[in-house]
């Protein structure tokens, strides 16, 4: 599965991020951040029961800082 | 005139900390609770001769569980003002309570300046990185345009959607500087919070389980209580004829003499309300995160929602609790009396019911009341669930009731009777000890014509007592009793019961004598003998709005809180207290 997010560029917001993903369930395979002008750009390659990566996805979603949030299937 | 401290401007130029307070002001701000110190110092001169009060507690977990309570009590946020370093790790602990039990405080931490970022300063400390999983937001300010848009972002994040705490950071150099005439935006996504109305489908899904069940159940916890959906909530109860049964802070929901309502259930839950929702066939869950101190374990629970012998209905505000610990039948991401609405406008069929399975769970109630009743007779001196029958009978039906942690708690869990929802407030999520008195002092502070009383331990007393200044101070008439068993019962009580009765590090000694405490802070304790004593000292408290401390002697020996549902353990095999038969499986 991936999850592709955007938030505001700051480190402090990426450092709340990580303090979700490493709570979660799941095999994180792959992280890129990639910086914008005001965002930064994360895509989350990860193994793992959908449940707890749809619990993930909702517990990232919770953020203020995510503005924009997606999961992708990539096995299909 | 204003003075100005610092800065190179002129004398009628705004600080950044003025603004900030502007912004307070604008917010409908009225007290500020905390402790001044160095990083914060320029926020408070700020706040001099201003029309909010500032409220000086004894310690920093004072101030934020007080915020707790008025935030509870009033239901709009409540401000924490503290320093950096040691004044903004104290206020970590009533963060994290308020983050599990979803209060809205927003709190206000003073920084070393920018130009000594992290240097290991002279109190400098990372409280974002400490608070960042225990927050709903967080933001340090680095720019003076930043701040007042931080704190407004702070405070509507706090109260929006499922409430939560908030903090921001206020380096001592930014909180200096003239405040600029433009304000930065702060990029977060607030829109996220406003709650969907509730899947039509999905709604309709529910009713058709609804109509379908026997014995369904609704299990309200702390959300409805924000929703203010407790009309909604009997409505639903008494169109299906269904028994309510709550979480801990779920207890504020309903009224108690409301009669399909069966109390707690859970780790120090009443019987009936465990034995509900053990062998209900649909069960509705409304603004509750399903904790394990409620439900035990899951096993039971999913193994009955995956064979269909359980519809199990979900219903919260927050998606990210959907599916954590079990995965419902059906979810309604959405506010709960919404939900509830369209849910009762939908049904339009007479459900049928198990009037056996009402009649069963009340049964199971009377049972425990006369075997407590029994129990509570035959000991020597004061009985926890006597005492707080004798309480309750001295106490105002609307009197907001605040607890400590700790087993007098877990007796409340079980015998305390909530009539006016929104009046009982207490650590569940996070469990603190200390919790009551700057939480009761907060709730007073929020609703000074209504009667508060703190249900503490001697333990929990301890944890916080520093604060009973306030009392006198800010002229906040609390009533407090201690459960005074000289020990931190509820973990000798698992020492007892699970770990071969080896106790260590449970027992206190005679000291401190309370009374001597209450002397100090100007506030008269009273040592009742006997329950008619006990009822009038705290009906003569109420009745002349006085602040009173009542050190109530309770043999540890006696104080085993029964029901339990041991750790790990299913609702079905709670120990009941000696003398009751029932068996908590309802055979159908």
């Amino acid at each position: 599965m991936k999850i592709n997010f955007t938030i505001n560029k700051s480190l402090d917001s990426l450092g709340r991020v990580l303090a979700i993903i490493r709570r979660a369930k799941v095999d994180v395979k792959n992280l890129t951040i990639t910086a914008d002008t005001y965002v930064y750009q994360v895509t989350c390659n990860i193994d793992g029961e959908p449940d707890e990566v749809r619990w993930l996805v909702s517990k990232l979603d919770k953020l203020p800082e995510v503005l924009k949030i997606e999961e992708i299937d990539i096995n299909h | 005139m204003r003075y100005n401290v610092g800065g190179n401007f002129g004398a009628h130029d705004k600080r950044v900390v003025d603004k900030l307070v502007d912004t307070l002001k604008h917010l409908k701000i009225k007290h500020v609770f905390g402790i001044p110190g160095g990083s914060i110092m320029t926020l408070y001169d700020a706040l001099y001769g201003q029309d909010i009060d500032t409220m000086l507690f004894r310690h920093e977990q004072g101030a934020i569980h007080a915020a707790e309570g008025y935030a509870r009590v009033s239901g709009r946020p409540a401000v924490v003002a503290v320093t950096s370093g040691p004044g903004a790790t104290n206020i970590v602990t009533g963060l994290a309570d308020a983050y599990m039990d979803s209060n809205p405080v927003v709190a206000i931490t003073g920084q070393v300046a920018t130009t000594i970022f992290g240097r290991d300063g002279f109190q400098e400390i990372d409280i974002l990185g400490i608070v960042t999983p225990i927050t709903k937001f967080v933001y340090q300010v680095k720019k003076p345009s930043e701040a007042t848009a931080a704190l407004k972002t702070a405070y509507e994040i706090s109260i929006i959607g499922r409430p939560g705490p908030t903090l921001i950071d206020l380096p001592r150099d930014i909180q200096l500087e003239k405040a600029p005439d433009f304000e930065d935006r702060i990029l977060v996504n607030k829109e996220k919070y406003i709650p969907p109305p509730p899947d039509e489908d999905k709604i309709r899904e529910v009713v058709k389980y609804i109509v379908e069940g026997v014995r369904p159940v609704i299990l309200v916890g702390g959300g409805v209580v924000w929703s203010g959906a407790t009309g909604e909530v009997l409505e639903l109860s008494k169109i299906l004829t269904a028994p309510i049964v709550s979480t801990l802070p779920g207890k504020a929901a309903v009224p108690h003499d409301y009669p399909l309502y069966m109390g707690a259930a859970g780790m120090h839950g009443r019987a009936e309300a465990d034995a509900a929702l053990a062998n209900a066939d649909v069960i509705i869950a409304v603004g509750t995160r399903i904790s394990d101190r409620t439900w035990g374990r899951f096993h039971e629970l999913r193994q009955g929602i995956h064979s269909g012998k359980i519809k199990f209905i979900h219903i919260d505000i927050d998606k990210s609790e959907i599916g954590k610990n079990v995965k419902p039948t059906v979810s309604v991401v959405s506010d709960a009396r919404e939900a509830l609405r369209k849910i009762i406008d939908m049904i339009n069929t007479i459900p049928r019911y198990d009037s056996r399975f009402i009649k069963w769970l009340h049964d199971i109630r009377t049972e425990y009341e006369m075997v407590m009743s029994k129990i509570s007779d035959s000991v020597p001196g004061f009985h926890p669930w006597r005492a707080l029958k004798t309480i309750r009978r001295a106490t105002p039906r609307n009197a907001i009731t605040v607890t400590g942690v700790g087993s007098h708690q877990m007796w409340t869990e079980i015998a305390w009777e909530v009539y006016t929802p929104g009046t009982y407030i207490t650590s569940a999520g996070l469990g603190t000890m200390g919790f009551c008195i700057p939480a009761s002092l907060g709730a007073k502070l929020a609703a000074r014509d209504k009667p508060v009383l703190c249900i503490d331990g001697d333990g929990s007393f301890q944890m916080t007592m520093n604060n009973l200044t306030l009392v006198r101070d800010y002229d906040l008439p609390i009533v407090i009793v201690i459960f005074d068993n000289r020990s931190l019962q509820l973990v000798k009580q698992w020492q007892i019961y699970l770990y071969r009765r080896r106790i260590i590090a449970t027992e206190f000694g005679r000291r401190p004598d309370f009374s001597k405490i209450g002397e100090a802070y100007d506030i008269d304790v009273a040592k009742p003998e006997t329950y008619d004593e006990l009822e009038r000292v705290i009906a003569r408290a109420f009745r002349n709005n006085e602040p009173l401390i009542v050190d109530l002697t309770i043999d540890p020996e006696i104080d085993i809180v029964l029901p339990w549902v041991k750790p790990g353990e299913w609702l079905t095999s709670a120990m009941l207290p000696e003398g009751m038969s029932t068996k908590l499986v309802y055979e159908d």
